[in-house]
């Protein structure tokens, strides 16, 4: 396991001299690259004319949301699109020098056979892939999957196949015993480190990375970059990093490319992006993201949703979203620029916002309530809902082994009048079990619910729907709690004509449009009798808000309410759930992985570790004093651009191998 | 291994099914089945009605417990009682004689149709608009054929226009059964047709099924990331794609066995191959209740202990089938 | 994932339109092989309903005849060995198949929706018991269970068939219903109707049946498909009712009458091929209905979209220059 701070394994025998001929142009270098995705209906032209270039020992980090086009580019580089996705134009280069030169380890990527592929793929360009579980042959042991890229690509025996798979799975922190284990057989966190010793195997030049810690919590996230950062320089790959996330990109990456609708709207070295960037949409990101350092400050987010790929853009396809947008942004051709006065090779496809002039806040934003600070409720308000000394155990019943697992262990919490208190916790520590558990959708092994100081029991059958009139759920996933085969209307009017049984009152079209309306989904006619599938994901998350609403509850449970939606999204329901907290008096329990969107949003935290509460306290106080080790670690953790310290290779192996001795025991 | 012990658990559920349905269907149907059975012969004292009793198997005296608890120590001791249309002859050794040609015969049909259609499946399933995948749909369509229907018209063909092989029987008559090569030739070229029969009418549902289950596993990461190692497309085709895809198709073959024995019977009927088919036929039909029902029973256990061989080739082929459900 | 982020919409798009929305759009959306399963369906259908008033001549007549004579242009499809017009046996008998068929299909995937969306939904000790018997039903084998069941009841009239197909018929569909009502019934929107306040019953007839009316749908074809090829089978093996015309009873009469040995193919041939091509479109009809609710399985339009016949997964993806031009509106 030391041998994470020492790679020490041998160079594969027939190594090439890595970087040492010629000047060292980009070892990737991709120009105007066009890729589209045939439908009947049009073709979505996901990447439109980039450029991107990969130098040699470099992180470029590709950064944008959700359909801008960043995986699509990543791997129509390597040509692993399938039908319909067709390459339409540009030019894709491996290490350009050398192909120039006539050597057999440049490549036209764009030109090359599958044979030629074959050799480039893994030998020279290796993936880690978004999903480990996905990733992984379930029916092969992680030792063959290792092997038989070593194979495809080495002359090697046996035995030294056998040896590199060790040292390869050990370089990773994986104990080597765990080579004969199956994918099904190891944590999250696991088959992401055995992703990365994969891609790691035949020692490649270029790495990429697709969202490669997505879906995995923010203290092993950053054990992995940790290691990744090490590895890089120890062994000298370049790694193309993509990624939702840009304050993640702020810590890992040299150079930061941001894309939008299939272009680049800017590409500078992460230094000046930390700094704020140029380009509107670069700092409308920058605006989302709450932070944990600094003053707790109004955020801006970006209003409005992006633009069908199908489209031929006018202009800049940005500028419906954008706080300077001005008629002459219709007409520009969103080539790259070097930014003036700034560093080189800070390119902007904007040109007519520069460096330092500030973000005009938008129509939205300052229509919408500040998400915090926004009628702050003194700490005693009327306490609605409480949960006593809560647990709950899974299991037991006829399950062989294993027996019982307590997911919560004693959790007390209180919900006030106006009050937000967020529930921060990894995956497993439980805090999903509590909104289950509030919400009466399971049974509590032990403790009390007190809804007005009353005992209630809201899982049994009798109690649960008059109990659904106080206290209602948002779900996390706006795209799977919608039924896709209904309309906007019937969702609300169900849930209006179960609560109207309730309360004797008429379900009427008037009241479906006041939810809307409370949820700001103007005008009403265009949403009333929309499918699910015809809104956005923000919009959905408001049908679901809007529902929860119908009952008048008095108090909301939000399940990691943001965390499937786009960053730009997030800021405006969280606002949304803010605004009506203080128009209602709602007490909500916000219920999160992130602890910087919890200070952002709460007025009280509770931190949830292995099924127990370990700090709570009001939510500035417990961000900047933590005081329990596990609180420190989860905001240390936590990516954050405003403390940016490039990792030590030494001092964060230390740290990487202490945390990963942990991660290995404890799994 | 919990699957494995779940799945034998669920077999053994499955057998006291099987005995208890057939110990019940005499009682529940309308009308004596005994007096029918002895009807057949005349003039019998009551000593000796209670020994013909006895010897097919029929309990009637005592509560029906009891009756039950006997049926299952006769059915333990293999004890089936006595063939009425073969009198004396026990129906534990007819189906002796008549079971092995049916084994023969389906197992080794069905295990070809599987391997053949599975594999055509995988090769459908990986060239996209390749000629198999387009040729597949007409070869499924053969599913929706009666069996017997191929088999008359098979027989038509090659049996008596074009005079190529034999039908009827399962071997020339004359020939004495056993280890000697005239018998084994003539065995082997009378089970042609009816082994055609079989393997043509089931082969397009193994392949249709491979087919589509080798194209939802090509758009699995996996396969992807096996794309990006630069793995040769074999390795990428066939450990990673079909390796994974034939799964499902293992599960499905231990559901389907019951449809596939179901055809075979009634083609060994059409071709008057000497299998349990045309046993169980002439059974019905001359109304030998005891001879039915042990039938009944020896394919049901039969049908059962193939299934449970594919469960067990499935455990050994997914490695996550310890941890999950038994259903 | 690039490519399965942009089919994703369209997938969901279909959903809609497929259950709630005009029969119309759902033909349109239909694949070419299912419109011509569901057109040969229908003409069977007519033939069922109209066919014994089509008949040329009565089918039961027996004339003195002894021997089958070929088709002419008074008996298209030739006459069986006592005289009888084959056609016209036929034509009534299609009437019975198509009922067993049909009714069979109805009241086993009925058996189904009801067993496999009660196991998926109620969970814990009902779905065991539920699941443990729909599978004992599935493993053991059918068809001889049937002959058994039918052995003492020789005969046994249309209503009775129907009956027993039905209960050895619902099981597959059971399981497949469950399957699908499991994975539905942890997703949120169910979690969401329940939160709601929404009584169980609504939720299992508004939110989760309606989610699986492909399922149910490819479900009823499979079983219909199953009880004419089974009925068949059946009356051909001379158990069921052999003074009602049914396709298979035609067939018992043409395997008795040796119509083989006679090279009478006349006989068999023509029965036989309408419950083939009977089969057939149910055949097609789950073809359409599975790349439907699969649109994985559908392949030639994508292919040809980007210029190309046949693709292997391991191709790299196209470059094709001349975009413009190579586009097909």
């Amino acid at each position: 396991m030391s041998t994470a701070s020492q790679p020490q394994w041998t160079a594969p025998t027939d190594r090439r001299d890595r970087l040492s001929t010629g000047p060292a142009g980009p070892v990737l270098d991709i120009r105007g690259l066009d890729i589209a995705y045939r439908s009947e209906l049009g073709d979505v032209r996901a990447v439109r004319g980039v450029d991107l270039a990969l130098h040699p020992g470099q992180i470029v980090g590709l950064c944008g949301e959700s359909g801008c086009g960043k995986s699509t580019l990543a791997y129509g580089a390597v040509r692993l699109l399938r039908p319909p996705a067709v390459v339409t134009g540009g030019s894709v280069v491996y290490r350009g020098q050398r192909l120039a030169e006539g050597h057999p380890d440049g490549f036209d990527v764009l030109a090359a056979s599958d044979k030629g592929l074959k050799a480039l793929r893994w030998r020279e360009i290796a993936i880690v892939f978004q999903s480990a579980m996905n990733s992984l042959n379930p029916v092969l042991r992680v030792e063959d999957q290792i092997m038989d890229g070593i194979r495809a690509h080495m002359r090697m025996g046996n035995e030294q196949v056998h040896d590199r798979a060790r040292q390869l799975i050990e370089m990773v922190g994986i104990k080597p015993e765990r080579l004969r284990a199956y994918p099904h057989e190891l944590s999250g966190g696991m088959r992401q480190r055995v992703m990365i010793a994969m891609a790691l195997a035949v020692d490649p030049e270029v790495v990429i990375m697709d969202e490669p810690t997505t879906g995995l919590d923010v203290i092993v996230q950053k054990e992995i970059l940790r290691e990744v950062l090490d590895l890089k320089v120890a062994l000298g790959f370049s790694v193309l990093f993509i990624t939702h996330d840009l304050s993640l990109l702020l810590e890992v990456a040299d150079q930061v490319v941001v894309m939008y609708a299939g272009q680049v709207v800017e590409s500078a070295p992460t230094t000046e992006v930390r700094d704020g960037g140029v380009h509107p949409y670069t700092r409308g990101l920058l605006g989302s993201f709450p932070r944990l350092r600094g003053p707790r400050v109004q955020l801006t987010g970006i209003p409005g949703t992006p633009p069908d790929l199908r489209a031929t853009f006018a202009g800049c396809p940005f500028h419906s979203r954008c706080a300077f947008a001005a008629g002459a942004c219709l007409e520009i051709d969103m080539a790259l620029a070097q930014v003036p006065e700034a560093a080189a090779g800070h390119l902007s496809a904007c040109p007519y916002v520069a460096p330092g002039v500030p973000l005009p806040p938008s129509a939205a934003a300052i229509d919408r309530r500040m998400g915090i600070d926004a009628d702050p409720r003194p700490a005693r308000s009327d306490l609605v809902l409480a949960g006593v000394d809560l647990r709950k155990d899974y299991g037991g019943r006829g399950r062989g082994r294993g027996g019982v697992v307590a997911a919560v262990k004693g959790v007390s919490l209180e919900l006030r009048r106006g009050r937000v208190v967020a529930l921060v916790g990894e995956s497993g520590s439980g805090k999903s079990t509590i909104a289950k558990l509030l919400s009466g959708q399971e049974r509590r092994t032990g403790g009390q619910i007190l809804l007005d100081g009353k005992e209630i029991e809201p899982s049994r059958r009798s109690v649960f729907r008059r109990y659904k009139s106080d206290v209602q759920m948002v779900f996390q996933d706006p795209f799977a709690s919608l039924n896709p085969l209904h309309t906007v209307r019937y969702h609300l009017q169900r849930a209006l004509a179960v609560h109207s049984g309730r309360t004797g009152r008429e379900a009427s079209i008037e009241e479906i449009d006041r939810l809307l309306d409370q949820v700001k989904l103007n005008p009403v006619e265009k949403f009333r009798d929309a499918y699910p599938h015809e809104l956005s994901g923000g919009q959905r998350q408001r049908v679901s808000i809007a529902r929860a609403l119908a009952a008048e509850p008095r108090v909301l449970l939000a399940d990691e309410p943001v965390s499937m939606l786009d960053v730009s999204i997030r800021l405006e329901i969280l606002d949304l759930i803010a605004e009506l907290r203080s128009r209602f008096e709602l007490a909500i329990l916000y219920i999160t992985h992130d602890i910087a969107s919890a200070r952002y949003f709460a007025d009280e935290i509770l931190v949830m570790n292995r099924g127990e509460i370990v700090e709570r306290g009001p939510a500035e106080q417990l961000v900047r004093n933590p005081t329990h080790p596990y609180t420190q670690l989860l905001i240390a953790s936590s990516p954050d651009p405003d403390t940016f310290a490039p990792p030590e290779p030494a001092h964060a192996a230390a740290i990487s191998t202490s945390g990963l001795g942990k991660e290995v025991a404890s799994e | 291994m919990a699957f494995i012990a779940r799945r034998f658990g669920f077999y053994l559920a499955a057998v006291w099914a099987a005995v208890s349905i057939n110990f019940m269907i005499p009682r529940l149907m309308p009308g004596n089945a005994i007096d029918a059975v002895l009807g057949k012969f005349q003039n019998l004292t009551p000593a000796v009605v209670k020994s013909l009793e006895a010897e097919f198997g029929f309990h009637p005296k005592g509560s029906i417990f009891s009756q039950y608890l006997q049926y299952w120590n006769d059915v333990i001791h293999f004890n089936l009682g006595v063939s009425t249309s073969q009198y004396p002859t026990h129906v534990s050794t007819i189906i002796g004689q008549t079971l092995p040609w049916t084994l023969a015969l389906v197992g080794v049909a069905t295990v070809l149709s599987f391997t053949i259609g599975t594999s055509l499946g995988i090769v459908a399933g990986w060239r996209r608009g390749g000629v198999l995948d387009r040729v597949m749909p007409a070869l499924t369509l053969l599913q929706a054929m009666p069996y017997f229907f191929l088999a008359l018209l098979l027989i038509y063909l090659f049996a008596i226009v074009l005079g190529w092989l034999p039908y009827g029987q399962g071997y020339e008559l004359g020939l004495t059964p056993g280890l000697n090569l005239p018998f084994i030739g003539s065995a082997i070229t009378h089970s042609i047709l009816p082994a055609v029969t079989i393997i043509a009418t089931s082969i397009g549902g193994w392949m249709l099924q491979m087919r589509n289950v080798m194209l939802t596993t090509i758009s699995e990461d996996y396969i992807l990331v096996a794309q990006a190692k630069g793995l040769s497309t074999r390795r990428v085709m066939f450990t990673y794609g079909a390796r994974n895809a034939i799964l499902p198709n293992i599960a499905g073959f231990a559901l389907s066995l019951g449809f596939v024995v179901a055809g075979a019977l009634v083609m060994e009927i059409v071709f008057s191959y000497p299998g349990i088919g045309l046993t169980l036929y002439n059974a019905v039909t001359s109304s030998d209740y005891p001879l039915t029902q042990g039938i009944f029973l020896v394919i049901s256990l039969a049908v059962l202990t193939a299934s449970l061989l594919a469960d067990i080739a499935y455990a050994l082929a997914d490695p996550r089938a310890r941890s999950r459900s038994a259903f | 994932m690039g490519p399965t982020r942009f089919t994703a919409p369209a997938r969901l798009a279909a959903k809609p339109a497929a259950v709630l929305g005009s029969v119309a759009s759902t033909w349109r959306r239909l694949p070419l092989k299912a419109k011509v399963g569901v057109v040969i369906l229908a003409v069977f259908i007519v033939l069922a309903i109209f066919g014994p008033a089509l008949a040329p001549y009565n089918a039961s007549a027996i004339t003195s005849q002894a021997t089958p004579t070929p088709p002419t242009i008074h008996h298209l499809f030739g006459t069986d060995n006592s005289g009888g017009d084959v056609l016209s046996e036929m034509l009534v008998g299609i009437r019975s198949t198509v009922e067993v068929g049909l009714f069979t299909g109805v009241i086993a995937t009925f058996l189904s929706v009801l067993i496999g969306t009660a196991a998926g939904y109620l969970g814990g000790y009902a779905d065991e018991g539920l699941s443990l018997f729909s599978n004992v039903v599935l493993v053991l084998p059918a068809l001889p269970l049937l002959i058994v069941i039918l052995a003492y009841e020789p005969h046994a009239s249309t209503f009775a068939t129907i009956l027993a197909l039905s209960a050895v018929g619902w099981p597959w569909g059971a399981r497949v219903i469950r399957a699908q009502t499991l994975s539905l019934r942890n997703r949120d929107f169910v979690l969401a109707a329940r939160e709601v306040g929404e009584p169980a019953w609504r939720i299992i007839v508004f939110e989760l049946i309606p989610n699986q009316i492909g399922l149910i749908a490819a479900s009823f074809v499979g079983t219909v498909l199953y009880a004419i090829l089974t009925s068949v089978a059946l009356a051909f093996l001379g158990l069921t009712n052999l003074s009602d015309w049914s396709l298979g009873v035609v067939l018992y009469w043409a395997q008795s009458g040796s119509a083989v040995e006679l090279g009478a193919w006349w006989w068999y041939v023509f029965p036989g091929m309408a419950v083939a091509i009977l089969g057939m479109s149910l055949v097609l009809i789950n073809f359409g209905l599975d790349e439907l609710s699969n649109p994985r399985l559908r392949s030639s339009a994508t292919l040809l979209r980007v210029g190309r016949r046949s693709w292997r997964p391991t191709d790299p993806t196209p470059v094709v220059r001349d975009y413009a031009s190579a586009v097909k509106p």
